[in-house]
């Protein structure tokens, strides 16, 4: 059973915030409306964090491009009274709008703040309708939303290779932000298979994993930034 | 009072019937059946293309479903991109499918910029403008026709070009982004050719507040280089930022070295210093092909100082340190890391050039790379060749064309070096009523919006009579159209899309249709020949095209008899080709045309990454036949204009705020989300404009915390920024890379009500008059709240 | 208003009050029904399915052209049905009336008829062109039958998905189906 996780290097990472963009097309995130984002109800299942040290003209910078970790021990699962969130049996948090009761205590419980609440339903246009993409659900208000590591694409990759009847590879199955990331800062694979790149580089001496201590085993590894 | 049995058994039938009701519907999902795909089937197919969002025209790989744009990622064979793309590109489904997109041509029916319009047809448009300009070519003054013309490099500019000469006008304005390098070349190799850098190949990148990695000619290509895939196992080349501003370029190169607001070409004296004192220079490279490194004598046969000695006089590193705020220890380490990491290239941004001296601070930076031989060099600066095209058809003119454009372009002087601020001095001529122009056409141009000086656009608008808008929205200064005539989409039409020569090898990209066009639009190559037509005689006799699509497949037959190149291929394709090309081998893939032509829309366009560097005319075309560090033109230009300026000691604006009432100073920046006029429409990318994840939708300035501190401002408070000339309204943002004393405005952004908050409108008027560029370092602004 | 509800006699107040709950109850069960039966589904023409499947040996391909690659199987329009009724076929009144409907250009727009609730995310390619199910498997024998059914044949929902799928020894994962 593989693993799925992601490995982030800061030092390839550029801010350009394409994974950003190309998360929110491939995910059918609708943007909100001005009100609603100055009370900071966007939503960014990925979003680009700039951590700044320093005062000028010594000041560092460096972007985290920011995704559900998907942790292995995943706070959020533990306070859905409905069991709308879950870990599935490859390690992705998955949400199931259609069961989701809108209640926010995940969005509360999650320490690195992915989950979005859809306050109001997408405004989306006649026009921007023709955009969506099929594979994956608009959500409706009152549900939680949240990366899933484009989980759609494993299913696709998965039919793709048994259509062709060989194994699944590693290149098959890549989120949106990976496949468009022009820096190649992200990798993505099974942690547990020793072929894939990921597998090696989270035993890298840069590795860094937010929050560890709180014990949330997350599986999106950040490889520090060299000095 | 408690309620009787009945009604309580009422209620309860009530709810029974409402849980019923609920049950059918579920609960919690209110499904939306306008969301419902219904019996499409939702067959996939993926096709290639090329983005035409900005200069860099980067390979795009369209995902489509029945027939939908669903997704835009990058064509991983475009030797530029290679698979990556920016957020712009990957935004691109909202401007194709944004509801605000023009349904139809419209022709105004009340007052300029009432907003009071008609829909017409294609056919009653086209006939309005054909009447037009018709009109003016019967009168006899066919140069009363002028095209204002945003970026459109390729197939588009040479129609367009082609169309006004057969017509009889040469007011072709360029409304284009500009950095001055044009000018350096010039001045420099007498080669009139913005300069490539070779960033794949660099191993050291000095980068002149060039903003690589946000708002440069092409950020994918250094992007490209900086993440270095091609060759894992060696590194990338080092970059190195030179910026005022804490920008994000500075934030992710190795190094950032933060200078004062108008010496960054101080700095790189003070390098060329370092680089001649320790004999680190090429000298080699000095000896064979640069002239005026040492003292000479000039025409007049005035004995001169030479480069070498004006360097050595004037930029010892202590001065130099006083005045660009760098110490001493990190200017001699900048120039050894130059030295040892070779080849080095130093890239020149609109940091420098836009300056009120910001042709010879220019020089100054470039000339680091003449020290270095980093000329005609791998990793070097180079001179791409075009693509080779097929020629359009021979114009011919008749005697009103050959009148008009006797009559030459109108407007002021133009300056001696480059064409900057083109757009502006044109429309000061029309508001001045120095030329009559009775037509205007618009494309991908939107002056009122984007001009420095919104003011001169809106007289010049006042006095044309026809004005005709090609854009597919109504932008700022389509409302004051007389007709628009929507374009298509960069995703619904043909178009060649070459990289901008900031890349070394040509590359000829190919947008074409990835969806069904819209109705109500029309591509506006087929208008331009659709009017030549009906103006009929010698003007359609030299556009004799079909449509724009037969006109680019015509011309590619330039590309399949050239022997050399090849359409888009993987790395392998790309290495292969390369190879044999260096060795002087070239095998053809195609024997028949079309199937080179189907080919080629396949894979997204045609390439040749075979680079000359023996070719001498790659370094110089001056009349020595060297690269000139004195050169010869610009003495004169200099000497002519009666200026006081001289090149390598006049390269910094040191101007200082000369009133306490203005006293920061003004630092205006491209945001790369939104640095273009159209883009601040798409909402993914308003909601993501640049490092502070708080401030979506609004426009906001950045100030250090003493500066915040000192005016008694916090972080998001909604502030004035006054200059002399206006003020607009944006957000504080207290950011600890802003340099104290200064205002850094983000532009290209708009208010949520979408009136522009352009910090460019707040400039002083000064300008290099050498270039035309406008100086942008140079405005002192005050804060106040708002 | 409980003081006067006392003076009533009580035969006639449990004849009201049984006669009012038996409204509500058969009301509830009337509004129940009508709301969760699905309208029956009006299509253009009476299609004979076994005349085309049985009869003339055509494949549910033939009609339904995207079912092995396509989310959605796909229905036949009037270019599909033009290929054999534009010159007449057969001897019933509704071949006939077919062959009239086309060559008045009249679109033949099929409705669907098994739907799923739009969270779903089912393809037919995967569960007919990669796993090979039979499509009696979930339409049941729609092939056989020789007049537009106004209902699904079949009552397609969770519990129906989740037993073949556990049979098979398929993905339970709910992100599998719902996403």
């Amino acid at each position: 059973m593989a693993r799925w996780g992601m490995v982030i290097d800061l030092d390839r990472c550029t801010g350009c915030a394409a994974c950003e963009v190309a998360c929110k097309s491939e995910n059918n995130v609708a943007a909100v409306s001005v009100e609603q984002a100055d009370m900071g109800r966007a939503s960014s299942w990925m979003k680009v964090m700039a951590h700044v040290e320093g005062e000028f003209p010594d000041t560092t910078m460096h972007f985290y491009p920011r995704p559900c970790m998907h942790c292995d021990n995943p706070p959020c699962i533990r306070v859905c009274p409905v069991q709308a969130t879950y870990i599935d049996d490859e390690g992705i948090v998955g949400q199931i709008y259609a069961r989701c009761i809108g209640c926010r205590y995940c969005a509360n419980a999650c320490p690195y703040m992915v989950k979005y609440f859809n306050w109001y339903g997408p405004e989306w246009s006649e026009a921007e309708r023709q955009h969506l993409n099929p594979d994956v659900s608009v959500r409706p208000a009152g549900v939680i939303e949240k990366c899933t590591f484009c989980h759609h694409r494993l299913q696709k990759a998965r039919e793709d290779a048994r259509a062709e009847g060989r194994e699944l590879r590693e290149e098959d199955y890549q989120p949106a932000c990976v496949d468009v990331c022009p820096t190649n800062a992200i990798i993505f694979g099974d942690l547990d298979n020793p072929s894939h790149a990921v597998h090696t580089l989270k035993d890298d001496p840069r590795v860094l994993r937010l929050m560890e201590d709180l014990g949330t085993q997350p599986k999106v590894y950040y490889l520090r930034p060299r000095d | 009072m408690s309620p009787s049995r009945r009604e309580f058994l009422w209620t309860m039938g009530a709810a029974a019937a409402t849980v019923a009701l609920k049950g059918a519907q579920d609960v919690f999902w209110e499904s939306d059946e306008s969301l419902d795909v219904g019996w499409a089937p939702g067959i996939e197919e993926r096709r290639n293309s090329t983005c035409l969002i900005c200069p860099s025209r980067c390979g795009i790989r369209g995902r489509l479903v029945d027939g939908r744009l669903i997704r835009i990622n990058g064509n991983p064979l475009h030797p530029l991109s290679r698979g990556g793309l920016c957020p712009r590109g990957v935004a691109g489904v909202q401007l194709l499918y944004h509801p605000e997109r023009l349904a139809g041509p419209l022709v105004r029916s009340g007052p300029r910029g009432s907003g009071q319009w008609e829909t017409v047809t294609r056919e009653q448009a086209l006939e309005r403008i054909a009447e037009q300009l018709g009109s003016l070519r019967a009168a006899g003054r066919p140069e009363g026709l002028a095209l204002l013309a945003g970026y459109s490099a390729g197939t588009m500019q040479d129609l367009w070009r082609q169309f006004l000469h057969n017509f009889g006008s040469s007011n072709y304005v360029a409304d284009e982004y500009e950095d001055g390098t044009e000018a350096v070349m010039a001045v420099m190799h007498g080669i009139d050719r913005r300069p490539s850098y070779d960033l794949d190949r660099a191993r050291l990148v000095l980068s002149f507040g060039a903003p690589l990695f946000e708002s440069w000619w092409s950020p994918l290509q250094a992007f490209v280089a900086f993440a270095n895939p091609d060759a894992e196992e060696e590194s990338g080349p080092r970059f190195v930022q030179i910026d005022t501003r804490f920008s994000r370029t500075a934030s992710r190169a190795h190094e950032w070295v933060g200078v004062r607001p108008g010496t960054h070409a101080v700095l790189a004296l003070g390098i060329a210093y370092v680089l001649i004192r320790d004999e680190l220079i090429d000298a080699d490279f000095v000896a064979r092909h640069v002239a005026g490194f040492e003292d000479f004598v000039d025409a007049q046969g005035q004995p001169r100082e030479g480069y070498r000695s004006l360097v050595m006089r004037n930029y010892r590193t202590e001065e130099v340190s006083a005045i660009t705020g760098v110490p001493v220890a990190r200017i001699t380490a900048l120039a050894r890391a130059v030295a040892a990491n070779r080849p080095a290239v130093a890239v020149c941004g609109t940091d420098v050039a836009f300056a009120p001296n910001g042709l010879l601070a220019g020089l100054a930076v470039h000339s680091i790379n003449v020290l270095m031989g980093s000329v005609n060099r791998p990793g070097g600066v180079l001179f791409a060749d075009d693509a080779p095209v097929g020629p359009l058809t021979s114009p011919v003119l008749d005697e009103t064309a050959r009148a008009g454009v006797g009559r030459g372009p109108i407007g002021t002087q133009r300056p001696v070096f480059g064409s900057g601020g083109e757009a502006l001095r044109f429309a000061a001529a029309v508001a001045g009523a120095e030329a009559p122009i009775e037509a205007l056409l618009l494309y991908y141009a939107n002056p009122i919006a984007s001009s420095t000086d919104p003011s001169v656009w809106h007289e010049a608008l006042e006095k044309i009579p026809f004005v005709v808008s090609f854009s597919p929205f109504l932008d700022d200064t389509a409302r004051y159209a007389d007709v628009v005539l929507p374009d298509l989409l960069p995703y619904e039409r043909w178009q060649d899309a070459p990289t901008p020569t900031s890349y070394p090898y040509p590359v000829w990209g190919l947008a074409r249709p990835l969806v069904e066009p819209h109705e109500g639009a029309m591509h506006t190559g087929d208008v331009v020949l659709d009017l030549a037509r009906r103006l009929g005689g010698s003007v359609a006799a030299s556009l004799p095209y079909e449509s724009f699509e037969g006109l680019l497949k015509e011309r590619t037959r330039g590309l399949f008899a050239v022997r050399r190149g090849m359409t888009l291929g993987g790395q392998f394709e790309r290495e292969h080709h390369r190879q044999m090309e260096e060795r002087g081998w070239w095998l053809p893939e195609h024997t028949d045309f079309e199937a080179f032509w189907d080919e080629l829309v396949e894979r997204g366009g045609w390439t040749d990454l075979f680079y000359d560097h023996t070719d001498p005319y790659r370094i110089a075309q001056t009349d020595s036949g060297r690269i000139e560090l004195m050169p010869a033109k610009l003495l004169s230009a200099l000497a002519e204009e009666g200026s006081e300026l001289r090149p390598y000691l006049d390269v910094a604006t040191q101007t200082a705020a000369d009133s306490t009432e203005f006293s920061l100073r003004l630092i205006p920046y491209r945001v790369s989300t939104l640095a273009s006029g159209t883009l601040s429409l798409e909402r993914w990318l308003a909601e993501q404009p640049g490092i502070f994840p708080d401030v979506l939708w609004h426009p906001w300035v950045e100030v250090a915390p003493e500066t915040a501190h000192a005016l008694g401002l916090s972080d998001d408070t909604l502030v004035w920024v006054v200059a002399p000339r206006g003020r607009y309204r944006a957000r504080l943002k207290v950011f600890p890379g802003t340099a104290p004393e200064t205002v850094c405005a983000p532009y290209g952004l708009r208010q949520p009500d979408g009136e522009p908050a352009n910090p460019l409108r707040l400039l002083d008027s000064t300008n290099d008059p050498l270039t035309g560029l406008p100086s942008w370092s140079s405005t002192f602004v005050r804060l106040e709240q708002a | 208003m409980g003081g006067t509800a006392a003076d009533r006699g009580g035969f006639v107040r449990v004849r009201w009050v049984s006669g009012s709950f038996g409204v509500i109850l058969v009301a509830g069960i009337v509004i129940t029904v009508l709301v969760t039966a699905r309208p029956s589904v009006p299509q253009p023409v009476a299609f004979n399915h076994r005349k085309h499947t049985e009869e003339l040996g055509l494949n549910c391909e033939f009609c339904h052209v995207h079912v092995t690659k396509g989310a959605h199987a796909g229905l036949p329009d009037a270019q599909t049905c033009t290929m054999c009724h534009q010159a007449a076929q057969g001897t019933s009144a509704e071949a006939t009336r077919v062959t009239t409907l086309l060559a008045e250009g009249d679109p033949l727009t099929f409705k669907k008829l098994f739907r799923l609730e739009p969270h779903v995310f089912y393809t037919h390619r995967r569960h007919v062109g990669i796993a090979e199910l039979e499509c009696e498997n979930c339409h049941g024998a729609i092939a056989q039958t020789v007049r537009p059914p106004a209902r699904p044949l079949v009552t397609i929902d969770m519990d129906f998905c989740m037993d073949c799928h556990r049979e098979q020894g398929q993905t339970l994962d709910c992100n599998a189906c719902h996403r």
